[in-house]
């Protein structure tokens, strides 16, 4: 990509504007999920990051409260149940207020929101994590949760990473997170005689006698969208890539690793045509050995696989201790143009941001709960196929969106360098030229 | 008379030149997400010059020429052949128009998630070469295969189209100049070369601008197939249009790819009336 200027004007206020280094950062969202990092350096964090917003009076809401509440999302027939269970919460709070769940696209929920935010129109409830936030905030998509949060008895069990605030006001909260990990057919693994791996190395050796005994190594996203830079991102960083400092030599390195696991045969080529469902659906097949996937397929995995294979998850090797993955997970967002946001509060207070909520969320999809008073249940630490991404987190997590959402058109470059290495589109020298030149003409945080 | 024509005046104002002028505001403007609902800052030229100086915009640009060529050239051949054959009719000539109908008729959408299934390594056509031992070919991934592979899709929706029309042609041509030639000798091939293309002429003509059109501003095909991917390699005009205002929010740079587009759409379409005005005259 030869990179086209951006020409919107520098992004408004994100939390790096308090101050706050990427590492603090880093280190807030690593401390989010399940609480895993230390309690005292986490509320030293939290005191440095404490909002001052005017607290505000609410209506009292009871169970005769009554309105309608319509809710975006874009979990799938497959991953709905999840939303509406949680959604049964607040029903079963506030039986008379009529509950709406309305399915749009993920991609298309950026376009859509901000199509209606010009019409003053839009829903009361964002169920969303993408990495469009800061586009739709500028667009005036989202109203601020600010007031309602300074007055949450229950604010303080979230760490800063899993909150977007923008000009200093609370905006959006993940009530959990998702990440990426590497997940493996344990009966593969057996056959080929290789164990899990913890290096590159292992990875490249495991590879090569997996290629070897006639299995696929590894399926991953290589689309040129988001979807591939999450994909990208930990091996990337890993090299000592960032946003801030696209170092050539570092993308050159991480895209000769995947530009010779696909001219080897390790990885399919049609991994470009992947996102991270297609993914999950072709390492189900059964004779695909690892994936590079997300928690979220916790729970689609048992009901898909069965007994077919014995599997696992074991935390992605990296390069460096620089390895960053990107915590996702969706985020509750008042719409900008709600009539109901005291029940839109209570929405989100009822759902994603309560235990039972995120027990929901955790037993149903494998979303890692971020509440620190849930990081000792035993279903978050005696679940084996979380583990790994629960110490991925502690270890190595890093803010999503990069740079609060300013960096999209960088992501973009850098999912279509990772997408054109993969097919062999440009070679690793010339793809780590272009995605660097491309991040430093477009990345303006 | 004139009042007559008020409604759908007004109709046309609003629905197309009113978006059409919000467009070259915008790709003359300063526009994101920042102020896409604001005051909209004047740049003048300056963000179509910065936007057609952009590799990204070359490679498109080229790209599009290739696709259009392929989707025109394969489009009116294929439509032409078929036209030939199923000309006289025949017990299957219905069947088979109302089968080409119907592919014509579905949305680009599932056109397109089919044929991304079929062109999968894993997928039908690949299957059915291996059985002629032909090692699996990456339609959608390597090399200029994308671009050409999305391209000869959307052409195989343009055959039908043609098709129809070409066979209107053909059923509508005077009997008597056929038989005339078949009196005189003409081979087929020649009948084909002398008597039926020349006829053919204007009919080509208009079918030729409104596949360009057609061609020109195709999206759905490259949208469900490869997304502009890999990396670039089948991102045409339309799509870096589409990338840069929703993708990235970019809506000046959008919104002046997609003037640049427009104004070759209005060439031909202009060509195209003029073409239109001569046959009726003549």
């Amino acid at each position: 990509m030869g990179g086209i200027p951006m020409t919107e004007p520098d992004p408004g206020s994100t939390l790096l504007d308090r101050g706050l280094s990427r590492r603090q950062l880093l280190k807030g969202a690593a401390a989010g999920a399940g609480g895993l990092a230390l309690a005292g350096s986490l509320a030293e964090f939290l005191a440095a990051c404490g909002g001052n917003s005017p607290s505000t009076t609410t209506t009292k809401l009871d169970a005769n409260t009554t309105g309608n509440l319509e809710v975006w999302h874009y979990s799938s027939q497959q991953d709905v149940k999840t939303v509406q269970d949680y959604s049964q919460l607040f029903s079963n709070k506030y039986p008379k207020v009529n509950v709406k769940l309305t399915y749009v696209e993920f991609s298309e929920m950026p376009k859509r929101a901000i199509a209606a935010a010009g019409a003053k129109q839009g829903p009361d409830v964002f169920i969303y994590g993408g990495n469009e936030v800061n586009a739709m905030y500028k667009a005036g998509v989202f109203k601020s949760a600010d007031s309602y949060w300074q007055n949450f008895a229950d604010k303080g069990q979230f760490p800063d990473g899993v909150i977007t605030r923008f000009n200093n006001k609370v905006y959006g909260v993940k009530g959990y997170v998702n990440l990426t990990g590497l997940w493996y057919n344990q009966d593969i693994l057996d056959a080929a005689g290789v164990s899990v791996p913890k290096t590159i190395d292992d990875l490249n050796n495991a590879f090569a006698k997996i290629k070897g005994a006639g299995k696929v190594p590894i399926a991953l996203t290589g689309q040129p969208t988001d979807q591939g830079d999450w994909t990208a991102f930990p091996w990337l960083t890993g090299y000592g890539f960032s946003y801030k400092n696209p170092d050539p030599s570092a993308i050159e390195q991480a895209f000769t690793l995947v530009s010779d696991w696909a001219k080897k045969g390790y990885l399919p080529k049609e991994s470009v045509q992947w996102g991270q469902a297609e993914t999950f659906n072709r390492w189900v097949v059964g004779d695909v050995a690892f994936m590079e996937n997300g928690n979220w397929n916790i729970g689609p995995a048992s009901r898909n696989v069965g007994g077919k294979f014995k599997y696992g998850t074991t935390p992605l090797p990296a390069a460096s201790g620089k390895q960053g993955i990107f915590l996702g997970g969706e985020a509750l967002w008042i719409g900008g143009f709600s009539k109901v946001p005291d029940i839109a509060w209570a929405y989100m207070q009822e759902t994603l941001l309560s235990k039972d909520g995120l027990l929901i969320t955790l037993k149903e999809s494998g979303g890692i709960p971020a509440r620190h008073d849930m990081a000792g249940l035993p279903d978050v630490t005696n679940n084996p196929l979380l583990a790994a991404y629960t110490s991925e987190v502690k270890d190595h997590g890093a803010e999503y969106p990069p740079e609060g959402g300013a960096a999209i058109a960088a992501q973009a470059v850098i999912a279509q360098n990772w997408s054109a290495v993969i097919a062999g589109q440009k070679s690793p020298a010339q793809a780590a030229k272009d995605a660097s030149d491309g991040v430093k003409a477009n990345y303006k945080a | 008379m004139g009042l007559y024509l008020l409604p759908a005046a007004l109709f046309l104002a609003v629905l197309a030149l009113y978006p059409f002028v919000e467009l070259i505001h915008m790709s003359v403007s300063q526009v994101s997400s920042d102020n896409i609902f604001g005051d909209w800052p004047f740049i003048g030229a300056a963000g179509v010059q910065a936007v057609a100086g952009t590799a990204d915009f070359r490679e498109a640009a080229v790209n599009s020429l290739i696709y259009v060529g392929l989707v025109v050239g394969v489009g009116l051949g294929g439509g032409l052949a078929a036209a030939l054959v199923l000309w006289r009719g025949g017990p299957l000539s219905g069947f088979t128009l109302a089968l080409m109908v119907f592919s014509w008729a579905l949305p680009g959408l599932i056109n397109g998630v089919d044929w991304r299934f079929l062109l999968d390594p894993r997928g039908m056509v690949d299957t059915i070469l291996s059985v002629a031992r032909v090692a699996p070919i990456y339609w959608l991934v390597e090399g200029r295969l994308p671009l050409i592979s999305v391209a000869l899709v959307n052409a195989w929706t343009v055959v039908p189209f043609a098709t129809l029309v070409f066979r209107a042609a053909l059923l509508d041509m005077p009997s008597e100049v056929l038989a005339a030639a078949e009196v005189d000798g003409a081979r087929p091939r020649q009948t084909l070369r002398y008597i039926v293309l020349p006829l053919l002429r204007p009919t080509i003509l208009v079918l030729t601008i409104l596949s360009l059109l057609y061609a020109f501003k195709s999206f759905d095909f490259i949208y469900i197939m490869t997304f502009g991917g890999p990396g670039t390699a089948s991102t045409t005009l339309p799509f870096l249009s589409y990338r840069l205002a929703f993708e990235l929010y970019q809506f000046s740079n959008g919104a002046a790819v997609a003037v640049i587009t427009l104004g070759l759409i209005i060439l031909m379409a202009v060509f195209y009336l003029r073409s239109v005005q001569r046959e009726e005259r003549a």
